[in-house]
């Protein structure tokens, strides 16, 4: 046998984009969240390098957003989590969530999305409620088959987070696990590890991986399977840690 | 035939050959979960007036526990069927009525016969131990299991028929069916499905799957295509995007025609593996009909 050159154009790992939305509203600048978050994203990073390295067959692609008054890229070219470097966030303004939600939604569009990635994961982290019109953001980004296949979960910051906005947003992925809260720093930062490894693991899983039925039709959905999230077996007054 | 063949071969029926290849997913070898692809073909070797061949993809996920067994039935079984089709109207004229069966008939032809063989292989190995405690934490799975055990070997399906007259070409789910002209124009047969998105997919395993066969006959009117080629989404998922994987369909007609079919049958699985390792993770089968060209014909005839 000889060595034939194989036949095609350029292999390529697929890519899975993640994204943070977080919250920059003048309420988290109160009793230290954003340098909390700030700190727990940063730590987290190379265990979400681990994580990625298990699986040569995805490469994930960092990205955030901030939205405070008004929304933009904090993290706007997808980077490479080998590469990804987080750079600190500062507080001020108010809660312009809908427009993060808009924001998002231009680049989940095919293209710039590539139809053969895995499902994107979004997470959104907020302290307090949406003071624009969160509704048409999150319409705007439910109508793009992105928007709906995204694995879309939520971090709530404290007491005074919307968790009403969070499951919307999070979709059928609320009836799933629910707005993880947060109400100290050990918290948070227990969340954003385990979105930022576990979660990246299941959704960089191999194709065809937790299929279920889609109600009568006949079809599968790929639904990414999530893991259980840390601290959710008890439930019960709050630990004498907690501060938000 | 044989003299007819040798003096102007071109002017003939063609003469379809079939060759293929399924390679474990890396990321099923790094978990030592099996390839859960099947292909199956007919004529198994050599050329000749026709060929089917059948491509199918078992689903992931622990629900999913026979998918690897439902793909192998699916594909053994849809050769069947389409032989079967073909013996059947092969005297059938006019070919119109030939495309209103093969749209109308065949589908649920391919699902029956798939459901038939899927009751009888669980009648004759009913859910083992091992089988429920690896199902999901969820005691109505078995049960469900159990009551309807289609969806347990649940699996998409990608067959072709080719004859002198005709081609039918049938989909099930996610994958890909190229053809490509002498010229090595690329065209894919049937519409896309957007519906079929990120690991979004039908299935055989779902009630009435038949309706969601996608299905083209293509009636041959002097002019053939040189190469048809049929695969599970893990190949096309293993290139950077679509430009680069159709590129697939004319290299390898090139191949065929320089190297030979016995160098691209030779290196297929290498090259599978090699996709599915720096690609998508996922077990990648391709399956290839290509109409031997005259010169390869009067070869073909001399050895006969």
């Amino acid at each position: 046998m000889v060595d034939q050159k194989r036949p095609g154009g350029e292999l390529a790992s697929r890519p899975l984009h993640f994204i943070w939305l977080c919250d920059c509203s003048g309420s988290m600048g109160v009793d230290g969240k954003i340098q909390s978050l700030n700190n727990a994203i940063r730590e987290a990073i190379p265990e979400m390098r681990e994580t990625a390295s298990e699986n040569p067959n995805a490469r994930v692609l960092m990205r955030a957003i901030k939205f405070s008054s008004g929304a933009q890229w904090h993290i706007s070219q997808p980077t490479p989590v080998e590469e990804f470097k987080w750079e600190d966030l500062s507080a001020g303004g108010v809660t312009d969530m809908g427009k993060a939600f808009k924001l998002l939604a231009e680049q989940l569009k095919i293209p710039p999305m590539e139809e053969r990635a895995l499902p994107p994961v979004l997470v959104l982290v907020s302290d307090g409620q949406p003071s624009d019109d969160y509704g048409s953001g999150l319409l705007r980004l439910e109508e793009l088959p992105w928007g709906q296949k995204a694995v879309r979960l939520a971090i709530a910051i404290g007491e005074d987070a919307d968790h009403e906005v969070l499951e919307k947003f999070m979709g059928r992925y609320a009836a799933e696990v629910g707005p993880l809260q947060a109400n100290n720093p050990g918290e948070l930062k227990n969340f954003v590890r385990w979105v930022s490894t576990e979660v990246v693991k299941s959704a960089s899983s191999p194709p065809s991986e937790g299929f279920e039925e889609a109600g009568d039709k006949v079809r599968l959905t790929g639904n990414v399977p999530i893991p259980l999230p840390p601290g959710t077996e008890e439930e019960g007054p709050g630990s004498p840690d907690d501060v938000w | 035939m044989r003299k007819a063949l040798q003096r102007n071969p071109g002017k003939h029926k063609p003469v379809w050959r079939v060759l293929g290849e399924s390679a474990r997913g890396a990321a099923h070898a790094r978990c030592g979960r099996a390839n859960q692809d099947a292909i199956s073909w007919r004529p198994l070797k050599n050329g000749a007036r026709y060929a089917a061949l059948a491509v199918a993809d078992g689903h992931g996920g622990a629900r999913y526990f026979r998918s690897r067994t439902g793909a192998h039935l699916a594909a053994e079984n849809a050769v069947r069927v389409l032989e079967e089709f073909r013996r059947a109207h092969r005297f059938t004229a006019p070919l119109s009525v030939v495309k209103n069966v093969a749209e109308e008939k065949l589908p649920f032809l391919l699902y029956r016969r798939w459901q038939e063989a899927v009751e009888e292989h669980f009648k004759n190995n009913p859910l083992s131990e091992a089988e429920r405690e690896q199902l999901p934490a969820n005691a109505s799975t078995a049960k469900a299991a159990e009551e309807s055990p289609h969806l347990c070997y649940g699996t998409t399906l990608l067959a072709l028929l080719l004859t002198p007259r005709y081609a039918v070409v049938l989909q099930l789910g996610d994958g890909d069916i190229l053809t490509v002209s002498e010229k090595g124009e690329v065209m894919r047969p049937l519409p896309a499905d957007p519906a079929l998105f990120a690991e979004e997919t039908s299935s055989l395993g779902m009630p009435q799957a038949w309706r969601e066969f996608r299905v083209c006959f293509q009636a041959f009117t002097g002019k053939y295509p040189a190469l048809f080629m049929v695969s599970t989404d893990g190949y096309a998922n293993s290139f950077q995007g679509d430009r680069e994987f159709l590129k697939v369909g004319p290299d390898l007609f090139n191949l065929l025609n320089t190297c030979g079919p016995g160098e691209v049958s030779a290196n297929l699985y290498k090259w599978l593996e090699e996709a599915s390792r720096q690609g998508s993770g996922d077990d990648v089968t391709l399956g290839l009909i290509y109409r031997v060209t005259a010169a390869q014909q009067k070869r073909l005839w001399r050895r006969l």
